[in-house]
C-alpha cells in the first residue's frame, strides 16, 4: 500500500516557503509606500508649505538663508526669487507634492533623510544618524520588557489555566484586570516617586529613575568607565567590552521603565495564554495523554502548551513590536534617551524629517514582526500551509 | 420492488468542482472535484437510495441536487422543467416541492425556536394558510401526523430527545407538502432502538402521502432495508446503481463489493471476510487517470489505468461503471 | 493471574445542576486474560463512563460511588493518583473514537508514542534490558522479525551502560516503536514515526491510537467505539487487524460498541448494558442464538441487516430513561412487553439462566 501525504487538507503546501516569502516581501514593500504616501500628504500636503519649514527655521535668519533652507527642505524649487515669492505660493515657486515626494524617495533610497532639528545636536544634523543614535536605546528597552513580558505573562497565564477557578486564577485575573487598567504614565511617575521618596538608601533612591546609565543611585556604581562600540547597542556593549559596572549600571536603569512598560503587555498576554491553554486542555488529545500514564506537567507543557501556545505568540509578536516602534510616554516619563521620545519631541518642533523616518520604521517593525509570526506559525503547527 | 413509474428529477452529467487557488498570485487553480459526472433518474414514489464513504462526493450531489449549491455543469430536471439555473422567487416556488431532513436534528432545528414557530415559519416564508388558526391547526395535524403530540408544539428543541427532534425535522419538511425528500443521513446520529422508529414513520409517510426519497447513507443496512434502488458514488461518479435486492446480492462493480463485504453482520455464526480492500477512501483533489478506481481495485488491468469506463448496462436497470463483467468474490476465508 | 480485570459493583455517578445522574448502577463484571470482550449498549447506558471510571480518568463531576475495581489483585480505588498513573503507564491502555481529535497535532507520530516508553526512566534500567534480552533470544528461536533483531543487537551494544543516556533510551524506545507500528500493519514505519497526524488518513490514525496501546504490553485494553468514527471499509480493517491481534499479543480488551454487528465478528463474550446496568453476559454466539433479556431481543429486531431485508423493523417503544430519575426496580420496565409487578418495584440481579449466560431479569430467576 503506497504511502501518500494525506492531501485531504486542503492539499499540503500550496505554496513554497520561497513563494510565501516572495509574496510578503512585494506586500511589505507595497505597504510601505502606502504609508510613506500618507505621511507625506499629512505633513507636507496638508498644511501650506511654509509651515513645513517651520521646525527648521530659526529667528533672526535671513531671507537668503530661510530660501536655501526651504530649496534643502525639498519644499521651494531652485529657480524660486526670494523668500515672500515662496511665501506667497507664487508660481513656480512652490514644488508640487508629487515632485517632492518622487525627489525624497530618491534621497531616501540613497539613505539621505534630510536633516532633523532634535536637541541635543545642533540644527543641521542628518536625521538618520540622530535615529541611529537613540534607537539602539529603545532596542534594549524593548528587549528588557519583551523578556519581563513573557516571563511574568506566561507564568501568570499558566497558573490561572492550571488552577482555573481557583484562588489563584482569581488572584492572577485581578492583578491582569488591574494591570490594563492602570494607565502607563501614573504608574511611571508612581513608581519614580517611590523609589525616590520611599526606597531610599542612605538619600540615594535605590534605583535609577531617569536616563539610561543609573550612576547616582544606591545600588548603583557610580563611576562605571567607557565601553566600546560593537553592537551599538550599550546592554551588550559593555558585556563585550568587559565592563560590568556599566552594564550593571545600565540594566539598573532599564527596570523601572521595563516594569512600567510590561504592566499592560503582561495582563494581555497572561489572559491570552489563560483561555487558549484551557482550550487546550479541554481538548481530547489531553485525555489520550493522560490515559498513557504521562505525568501531569509533561500533559500541560508539552501537550496543551505547545497547542496553546501559537495565539500568544501572535500577541508577543505585536506586543514586542509596539515596544521597538518606541514607546512614547514611557520613555518621556524616565528620560529615556530613545526614538519614543524623540518622536514627542518631533512632533512638537514639526521636525517632519524625522517624523516620516519613524513612522516607517515602525511601519517596517510591525510588518516585519507579522510575518515572523506567521513564519514562526508554520513551524509550531504543522498543519499550516500558506 | 422495483417501480416503472415516471421520473420526477432526472440529473444530466452534473458537475460540482471547488476550486482552490494556490500557486504566487493566486492564480493557479485546483480543483476539488466533489461531483464528477453523474447522471441519474429518480422515479417517482421510490426511494432512492446513495451510499459511499468519505470522499464520494454524496453529499455534495443532495446539496446540488436541492439547488443549496450552484452547479458547476449539467442539468437538473424537476417534473419537466430544468430547475438548474434558477433564481430568486422562481426557485423559491420549486422549494415547496423539494425539501430536506439533516443529519444532525440538534443543529437543523434553531435552539431559540419552539417547535410550534419553526413549523409556522416556513408557513409564513411562503405564504401559505395566512389565516393564524389554520396555520396552527396545520401545524397541529402536521406534530401528529409524526407521532408526536400536540403538547410537545410548545417545547423547545434541548427540550427533546434525539428522537423527536428528527420528527420535528420531518414535520418541518412536511408542511408544504413536497413531492420530494431528500433525507441526508437521518438516522446516522439517532439510537439503534429510535433508528426503526423513524425508518418505519419515514416508510409510512412514504406509502399515505406518496412521497418520493433520495435517502444518502453510509449505513448500508438501513439502505438496504427502506431503498428501492442503490447507486453507490466513488470519488464523484456513480460505480454502480441497481435494484437493491439485485445490488446486494449481485454486486458487479469490485467496489461496490467491497463495500458490502466490509459491513459486519450482526451473526456471528455468519463468516466475512472484511477487509476485502486496502488503503483509505481518496480524496477527490488529484483523481487517478482512466478508472478511478484502478488504484485500489483487485482485478485491475493495463486497460483500466489509460481508459475511463463508460456507463453501461449489465442487466436490466443494473448500471456498472467497469471495463469487465464481474462477479467479485472473496479470497480469502473469513472470520 | 487468571483475571484481567474484575469488577464488583461499580457505581459512578455525576453531579450536575439537575441533580446527581446514576451514570452507572452497580455493575460487576470478570475479564479474563487474552478475551475480547464486548461493552454494548445504546447512548447513555454508562459504557464510556464505565470505561473512564477504571483508568481514573473520570471528569471532574463524576464520582465513583462504590464498588471495586481489581486489576492484578490490586483495588484501584484505594490507589493514589501517582499509583494509577503508574499503572495506566504500564498495565492498562484506553484507545478512543476519533483519531482526529484524540492525537495530538502538534507532535509527530513517533513522539507521541516515544514519549510513552521514556515516560518510565525504569523501563531501560539495566535489569530490564538484560530481560528483555533474553526475551528475545528465546523468541529469536521461533520467530525473527527484522526488528528484534535490530532491538537485540542495540541491547548487546549498550548491555554494560548502567544508565542510558537520552539519546540512546530514545534510539531503543524508537526500535521499540518501529516494532509496535509494523505490528498494526502500517506501512514505513519508520517515515510514520516523522510524520504529524494531519498527514496520515483515518485509519492509519486508528492504527497509530492502536499502536499506543499496545507498545506497552498492558493486561487490558479500554477500546471506546473504535471504529465508530472510520469509514465503513476502514473499519473493516482494524476490525480484521483487531482479530489478528488476538493471536500475538494476550492483553484483554474491553471493546465498547452500539454496534452489535462488530460485536459479532470480534468479541467473544458480551455483556449488554442500558441504562447503568449490565442486562444480559454471555458468550457471543450464544447470545445471538438465545437472547433472553426483552432488551436484547428488542435491539436485534430492531436493526436493519445488510445481508437480508427484514419484513418491518420493529422498535423499542419510548426512549431511555431519565438518569437523575431512573424507574424503581428494572430501569427497563417501563418498555418492556413483558414487565410484571415485581419488574417495578426490585432490581433484578445477573443470575446464570443458562450455563455461562447471565440475565438480569426477574422471567428468569427463582421465585423467592
Amino acid at each position: 500500500m503506497p504511502l501518500r501525504p494525506n492531501s485531504q487538507s486542503g492539499g499540503a503546501g500550496l505554496l513554497k516557503l520561497h513563494e510565501y516569502l516572495l509574496r510578503r516581501l512585494l506586500l511589505t514593500i507595497f505597504v510601505l509606500l502606502a504609508i510613506s504616501v500618507i505621511t507625506f500628504s499629512i505633513t507636507r500636503g496638508l498644511l501650506p508649505p511654509a509651515t513645513a519649514l517651520t521646525g527648521y527655521l530659526r529667528l533672526g535668519e535671513t531671507d537668503q538663508t530661510k530660501l536655501s533652507i526651504a530649496q534643502a527642505v525639498g519644499v521651494a524649487t531652485k529657480s524660486c526669487p526670494s523668500f515672500s515669492a515662496f511665501l506667497n505660493s507664487q508660481k513656480g515657486c512652490v514644488v508640487p507634492l508629487w515632485d517632492q515626494y518622487f525627489y525624497w524617495l530618491v534621497d531616501v533610497s540613497k539613505g539621505d533623510w534630510g536633516y532633523s532639528n532634535l536637541p541635543p545636536t545642533a540644527a543641521t544634523a542628518p536625521t538618520l544618524t540622530i535615529f541611529a543614535e537613540r534607537f539602539p536605546y529603545t532596542l534594549q528597552l524593548a528587549m528588557a520588557s519583551a523578556a519581563l513580558t513573557i516571563l511574568v505573562g506566561f507564568f501568570l497565564g499558566i497558573i490561572s489555566a492550571t488552577r482555573a477557578n481557583r484562588v489563584p486564577d482569581h488572584l492572577s485575573r485581578l492583578s491582569a484586570i488591574v494591570g490594563y487598567s492602570i494607565p502607563a504614565f501614573w504608574f511611571g511617575f508612581i513608581l519614580q516617586i517611590a523609589v525616590v521618596l520611599y526606597l531610599a538608601v542612605r538619600g540615594f533612591p535605590l534605583l535609577p529613575v531617569s536616563g539610561a546609565l543609573g550612576t547616582g543611585c544606591a545600588l548603583c556604581v557610580a563611576n562605571p568607565g567607557q565601553i566600546g562600540t560593537y553592537t551599538t547597542i550599550p546592554l551588550f556593549d559593555s558585556l563585550l567590552s568587559g565592563n560590568l559596572a556599566y552594564f550593571w549600571d545600565t540594566l539598573l536603569a532599564m527596570i523601572l521603565p521595563a516594569i512600567t512598560l510590561s504592566i499592560v503587555p503582561i495582563a494581555i498576554l497572561s489572559r491570552i495564554l489563560r483561555s487558549s491553554m484551557i482550550e487546550a486542555l479541554s481538548q481530547d488529545y489531553i485525555l489520550l495523554a493522560r490515559s498513557k500514564g504521562l505525568r501531569d506537567w509533561v500533559v500541560i507543557y508539552r501537550h496543551a502548551l505547545r497547542n496553546a501556545i501559537l495565539p500568544a505568540i501572535t500577541a508577543c509578536g505585536l506586543i514586542f513590536a509596539s515596544f521597538l516602534g518606541g514607546v512614547v510616554v514611557v520613555e518621556y516619563v524616565f528620560t529615556y534617551p530613545g526614538i519614543g521620545a524623540a518622536a514627542l519631541a518631533a512632533s512638537r518642533n514639526l521636525d517632519i524629517n524625522f517624523l516620516e523616518l519613524d513612522v516607517l520604521v515602525s511601519a517596517l517593525i510591525i510588518v516585519v514582526a507579522n510575518l515572523i509570526v506567521d513564519v514562526l506559525y508554520v513551524y509550531l503547527d504543522p498543519r499550516i500551509r500558506y | 420492488m422495483s417501480q416503472q413509474g415516471k421520473a420526477l428529477i432526472e440529473v444530466r452529467n452534473l458537475l460540482k468542482w471547488f476550486p482552490i487557488r494556490a500557486g504566487l498570485l493566486g492564480r493557479k487553480v485546483i480543483y476539488v472535484k466533489a461531483v464528477d459526472g453523474v447522471s441519474i433518474t429518480v422515479r417517482k414514489s421510490e426511494t432512492l437510495g446513495i451510499v459511499g464513504e468519505s470522499g464520494s462526493g454524496k453529499t455534495t450531489l443532495g446539496l446540488t441536487l436541492m439547488r443549496l449549491v450552484s452547479t458547476t455543469s449539467g442539468s437538473i430536471i424537476f417534473d419537466g422543467i430544468d430547475i438548474t439555473h434558477l433564481t430568486g422567487s422562481r426557485l423559491k416556488n420549486f422549494r415547496s416541492r423539494m425539501q430536506m431532513v439533516f443529519q444532525d436534528p440538534y443543529a437543523s432545528l434553531d435552539p431559540r425556536q419552539t417547535v410550534m414557530s419553526a413549523l409556522l415559519e416556513v408557513m409564513a416564508i411562503h405564504h401559505k394558510f395566512g389565516n393564524r388558526k389554520r396555520a396552527c391547526e396545520k401545524a397541529e395535524e402536521l406534530i401528529q401526523i409524526v407521532g408526536l403530540s400536540p403538547v410537545h408544539l410548545s417545547r423547545f428543541p434541548h427540550e427533546l430527545s434525539g428522537g423527536q427532534r428528527q420528527r420535528v425535522a420531518i414535520a418541518r419538511a412536511l408542511v408544504l407538502s413536497p413531492d420530494f425528500l431528500l433525507l441526508d443521513e437521518p438516522t446516522s446520529s439517532l439510537d439503534v432502538s429510535v433508528q426503526a422508529q423513524i425508518l418505519n414513520l419515514l416508510q409510512t409517510l412514504q406509502r399515505e402521502r406518496d412521497l418520493t426519497y433520495v435517502l444518502i447513507s453510509h449505513n448500508l443496512a438501513v439502505v438496504r432495508q427502506v431503498c428501492h434502488r442503490t447507486a453507490v458514488m466513488y470519488l464523484g461518479r456513480i460505480v454502480e446503481i441497481a435494484d437493491t435486492s439485485r445490488l446486494f446480492e449481485n454486486p458487479k462493480h469490485p467496489y461496490t463489493f467491497a463495500l458490502l463485504s466490509s459491513v459486519p453482520i450482526p451473526d456471528p455464526e455468519v463468516l466475512q471476510k472484511l477487509d476485502v480492500i486496502k488503503g483509505d477512501p481518496p480524496s477527490p483533489i488529484n483523481l487517478p487517470a482512466g478508472c478511478r478506481f484502478h488504484l485500489r481495485c483487485p482485478y485491475a488491468t493495463d486497460r483500466c489505468k489509460d481508459e475511463v469506463p463508460l456507463p453501461r448496462e449489465v442487466e436490466p436497470g443494473h448500471w456498472i461503471e467497469c471495463h469487465y463483467d464481474l462477479t467479485p468474490r472473496a479470497e480469502a476465508p473469513g472470520f | 493471574m487468571d483475571l484481567a480485570l474484575e469488577l464488583r459493583g461499580l457505581k459512578v455517578s455525576f453531579r450536575t445542576c439537575l441533580g446527581e445522574v446514576k451514570a452507572v448502577d452497580g455493575i460487576s463484571l470478570s475479564v479474563s486474560r487474552g478475551e475480547i470482550i464486548g461493552l454494548v449498549g445504546e447512548s447513555g447506558c454508562g459504557k464510556s463512563v464505565t470505561a473512564l471510571a477504571i483508568a481514573g480518568l473520570l471528569p471532574q463531576n463524576a464520582e465513583v460511588m462504590a464498588g471495586e475495581i481489581v486489576i492484578g489483585g490490586r483495588n484501584l480505588r484505594k490507589m493514589t493518583q501517582q499509583e494509577l498513573r503508574l499503572l495506566r503507564l504500564h498495565e492498562l491502555a484506553m484507545v478512543f473514537q476519533d483519531p482526529t481529535t484524540y492525537l495530538n497535532p502538534v507532535l509527530t507520530i513517533g513522539s507521541q508514542i516515544t514519549e510513552i516508553l521514556l515516560e518510565d526512566p525504569q523501563l531501560f534500567s539495566r535489569e530490564k534490558r538484560a530481560i528483555r534480552l533474553e526475551e528475545i533470544e528465546m523468541e529469536e528461536k521461533t520467530s525473527a522479525s527484522a526488528d528484534l533483531l535490530v532491538e537485540r543487537d542495540l541491547l548487546r551494544a549498550l548491555a554494560d551502560r548502567r544508565k542510558l543516556s537520552g539519546r540512546d533510551a530514545r534510539m531503543l524506545a524508537e526500535v521499540r516503536v518501529l516494532e509496535v507500528l509494523r505490528m498494526v500493519r502500517l506501512p514505513y514505519p519508520e517515515r510514520i514515526l516523522k510524520m504529524y497526524p494531519h498527514e496520515l488518513s483515518g485509519g492509519m490514525k486508528q492504527r497509530a491510537m492502536i499502536a499506543m496501546a499496545l507498545v506497552r504490553r498492558p493486561t487490558l485494553i479500554l477500546a471506546d467505539e473504535i471504529t465508530t468514527a472510520l469509514d465503513m471499509t476502514v473499519q473493516a480493517q482494524v476490525l480484521a487487524l483487531l482479530k489478528e491481534l488476538k493471536t500475538e499479543i494476550d492483553s484483554s480488551i474491553i471493546l465498547i460498541t452500539h454496534d452489535l454487528g462488530v460485536v459479532a465478528k470480534v468479541c467473544d463474550r458480551v455483556a449488554v448494558m442500558y441504562a447503568g446496568n449490565i442486562v444480559e453476559l454471555a458468550g457471543v454466539k450464544e447470545l445471538f442464538r438465545n437472547p433472553l433479556h426483552p432488551y436484547t431481543m428488542g435491539l436485534l429486531a430492531a436493526i436493519p441487516r445488510a445481508d437480508a431485508e427484514k419484513v418491518g423493523l420493529r422498535s423499542i417503544p419510548g426512549s431511555v430513561p431519565d438518569l437523575v430519575n431512573p424507574p424503581s426496580g428494572c430501569r427497563y420496565h417501563p418498555r418492556c412487553p413483558q414487565a410484571f409487578a415485581r419488574c417495578s418495584e426490585v432490581k433484578p440481579m445477573l443470575t446464570e439462566a443458562r450455563p455461562g449466560h447471565w440475565v438480569a431479569c426477574f422471567l428468569f430467576q427463582e421465585k423467592i
